[in-house]
């Protein structure tokens, strides 16, 4: 019996290893694409995306792009960084630096089209203080912006900011010193055994996280799966996959009436106070104009999306609405001098269906261009109440 | 490379593939086919390394000897002959050239270094070969196994180190082990692969000695980055030869050599060379050791033979620590080793001097002065591994700094 299951485990282990080959090799290639590795350690930024990068982002049914960044680790080609470093620099995070559209189709590189040459200083997962960090080191780097645009991607970007001030007046080089100090032998050695810890899977979804980084053949099988539509909608309903409509990444207090023990006004409230005061450092580091895009969310561009929702939590009846943060989000840095950009009228009126990717909340291309085009008209009209910002072309 | 094939290593999928496929075939009744396929399986893995003109490079180190070795296998009369010896010496210096010695140039046209490959545990192969060719006329010899033999996947990267004799017993045996043995081999390839690929790293990071002239570097980084290296690296060999022993043993093949035996508990230098990649020990003492103070010493007057035994092992460890690597500080390494294994025996001469075989025993066998001995080795072994990843510049900077912070001249 037992020398049966050996032979038994042997011929698995084999199999499974064929097929795992054969998946590499012949059936999906692509896989690396999958889950690619962008990101580094930054001294000052904590992380950043790692310098001159070529990495194919691939999702089927999704996306099919390539991301390149700088010398810098700024989204775009090296041949451009100077004229863009020396235009607008355009702070944000994933749906800023969009790694799932190509090079030329974010709104930052399609400003070109319209005579603006523009930084991309976003990072995916960066947060508010991290990209101050960014205009903060680019500045001591010796670059200077004709203006900055902070593109807030909504909901998530609301929070409690009042302990990231410091990001505004912490000494860069303390990064650097940090960094240095954990570069020590027991620094390594602790990190890397931490390392060690990690590698072990917790959670069903790390399990598919590494599948999807290291097997073609699960990847292969995924691609295979999602692009036929019954055995698609068979892994939304058994809940393999994630409903794009129930993530619920953000505060559901943000979408009911402030006031009355809901306490999102005072979040909003410290998210313009965030905000106005990196407007605020940036006059005065580089007197230059300084806006906030406001990037609406899925469930704000999706109205069905958002009925999905609501209903899925059992929120009907809790007179919910979608546009709401993004009202009083404007309003407050509205009253503290901060010029708002909302492409979200142009955007509904662009005739897209669907804005965002399929399995994706982050904005497709056609999306970009919409939000690129009503930036530009935004900068010539001086962003509202300034000085006309002109293309260089 | 094969376009668009990674080279092979031994925690890859295709290394998967390759050992359990030769498992397979060692369980199944084609195993009467073990052999070749053993060796297009390696010679598959190496084509993975190499690019062309790596590949001819290589096949020029380790085709021709096999004509020689063809010639005088089994006859007897060549065992003193001077061909052989020319071909050795030939192969050794084509080694060096290949292997890309610091002082050595002209190499450009590789495109990739051979060396990487394992061409040092060729060229021990091969010198076993044309060495006693003379005398195994009574073992097979076949281009199949000559190439199985130079080449094995098992073997092909890092050892162990086999006998010709000891591998062509293994084909004699290939098969379904017991199951008992079978599940002792998995036990110890998983062990293997933990050890070699998992733990290792975690102290290969913390082993950097330039991280100790950085700010903030205290004491206890100092002892981290003296014992990390010693504990990687015999985490990460150790395990790669438990991997490869299991995988061979799988096939039935239970010939692979031992490589280490607790190496760092050896009360002297002498004793870890014992115990430390072991196959290459007895390889260096039987071909290099004992031929070279043989010859000395027959050539000697008795009153020199203690200066020309201290000569003989200054000079084996001078090719052990050429044959570790192709920088100055492997040599370092090499002698130390050697000035350690004199001045113990020097030490073991005063003592059989001092005190009566029984009281020596009991003094050795003391558990105060074991102890002390098996420190003492141990501690010296980690300082000398400190030159196999690092130069004598970047050791004298690191430390130069180190010492410097911590306000010591």
């Amino acid at each position: 019996m037992t020398r049966r299951l050996v032979l038994l485990l042997v011929w698995g282990l084999f199999l499974a290893a064929s097929v795992e080959l054969t998946s590499r090799l012949v059936l999906f290639p692509e896989y690396t694409a999958m889950l690619p590795d962008m990101y580094a350690p930054h001294p000052v930024m904590g992380h950043y995306n790692k310098p001159n990068i070529e990495v194919r982002r691939f999702n089927p049914m999704n996306y099919d792009v390539i991301n390149h960044t700088n010398s810098l680790g700024l989204r775009g080609l090296e041949r451009n960084r100077e004229k863009e470093l020396a235009g607008i620099w355009i702070a944000g995070a994933s749906n800023t630096f969009g790694g799932y559209v190509g090079d030329d189709e974010i709104f930052s590189a399609r400003l070109r089209g319209y005579g603006y040459w523009a930084a991309n200083l976003a990072s995916e997962d960066h947060t508010i203080d991290q990209q101050v960090l960014a205009v903060r080191y680019l500045a001591r780097e010796g670059y200077r912006p004709r203006a900055v645009l902070l593109s807030l991607p909504l909901f998530h970007v609301i929070r409690d900011y009042s302990g990231k001030h410091d990001a505004f007046t912490r000494p860069l080089d303390e990064g650097f010193s940090r960094v240095e100090k954990a570069d020590r032998p027991r620094d390594r050695l602790l990190s890397a055994a931490e390392g060690l810890v990690g590698a072990f899977p917790r959670s069903a979804q790390s399990v598919r996280a590494r599948l999807l980084k290291s097997s073609a053949f699960y990847g292969w099988l995924k691609v295979g799966i999602m692009g036929v539509p019954a055995l698609r909608d068979w892994t939304l309903r058994t809940g393999l996959r994630n409903d794009l409509d129930y993530v619920a990444n953000f505060d559901v207090d943000l979408l009911r009436a402030y006031g009355d023990g809901n306490k999102s006004q005072a979040t909003i409230d410290s998210t313009a106070d965030y905000v106005a005061a990196f407007g605020g450092m940036v006059r005065e580091k580089f007197g230059v104009p300084f806006g906030a895009v406001l990037l609406p969310a899925h469930l704000q561009l999706h109205p069905r999306s958002f009925r999905r929702f609501v209903e899925h939590y059992g929120l009907t009846g809790q007179y919910l609405d979608a546009r709401r943060p993004s009202e009083a989000l404007r309003k407050a840095l509205t009253e503290r001098g901060v010029p708002v950009l909302d492409p979200y009228p142009e955007l509904m009126n662009s005739g897209i269906g669907r804005m965002t990717f399929p399995d994706d909340g982050h904005m497709i291309p056609a999306a970009h261009a919409v939000v690129a085009e009503t930036i530009a008209g935004w900068l010539a009209r001086g962003m509202g109440s300034g000085k006309p910002i002109e293309p260089t072309r | 490379m094969i376009p668009s094939v990674a080279p092979i290593a031994v925690n890859s999928i295709p290394f998967a593939v390759l050992s359990l496929g030769m498992v397979l075939l060692a369980w199944s009744r084609a195993r009467g086919i073990f052999p070749l396929a053993l060796a297009a399986a390696s010679a598959a893995m190496l084509a993975s390394w190499l690019r062309p003109l790596d590949a001819l490079a290589l096949c020029l180190f380790a085709l021709p000897p096999y004509v020689l070795i063809r010639a005088i296998w089994g006859k007897e009369r060549f065992a003193r002959a001077y061909v052989p010896m020319l071909a050795i010496c030939w192969q050794v210096g084509l080694f060096v050239y290949l292997r890309q010695y610091e002082w050595i140039s002209g190499l450009e046209w590789l495109e990739h270094p051979v060396a990487i490959i394992g061409l040092s545990y060729m060229l021990f192969r091969i010198v076993h070969l044309i060495v006693d060719a003379p005398y195994l006329g009574h073992l097979p010899l076949g281009p199949v196994g000559y190439v199985g033999y130079l080449f094995a996947f098992w073997t092909l990267l890092a050892g162990p180190i086999q006998r010709y004799e000891a591998f062509i017993q293994g084909l004699g045996t290939v098969g379904r082990p017991e199951t008992g043995d079978a599940l002792a081999a998995g036990h110890r390839a998983v062990n293997g692969l933990i050890k070699a690929f998992l733990i290792a790293p975690v102290f290969l990071e913390a082993s950097d000695i330039g991280a100790l002239a950085g700010p903030g570097a205290g004491w206890i980084d100092l002892a981290i980055v003296f014992y990390s290296y010693p504990v990687y690296l015999y985490l990460n060999f150790s395990g790669y030869t438990d991997l490869m022993i299991a995988i061979a043993r799988l096939c039935g093949v239970n010939s692979l050599p031992e490589n280490f035996n607790r190496p760092y508990l050896a009360r002297s230098v002498q004793d870890f060379w014992t115990r430390w990649h072991m196959s290459f020990g007895t390889w260096i003492r039987h071909y290099i050791f004992t031929p070279l103070s043989k010859r000395l010493l027959s050539a000697a007057p008795a009153r020199l033979h203690n200066l020309l035994l201290a000569a003989s092992v200054l000079i084996t460890f001078f090719v052990v620590g050429a044959w570790h690597g192709t920088t100055s500080n492997f040599l370092v390494f090499g002698l130390l080793h050697g000035i350690a294994i004199i001045v113990t025996s020097v030490y073991g001469r005063l003592l059989k001097s001092a005190l009566p075989r029984e009281r020596r025993r009991a003094f050795e066998k003391h558990p105060v002065v074991h102890g002390a001995s098996v420190f003492l080795c141990f501690h010296y072994v980690c300082a000398t591994l400190v030159f196999i990843p690092n130069t004598v510049d970047a050791i004298a900077g690191a430390l130069g700094g180190f010492f410097a912070a911590a306000g010591l001249p």
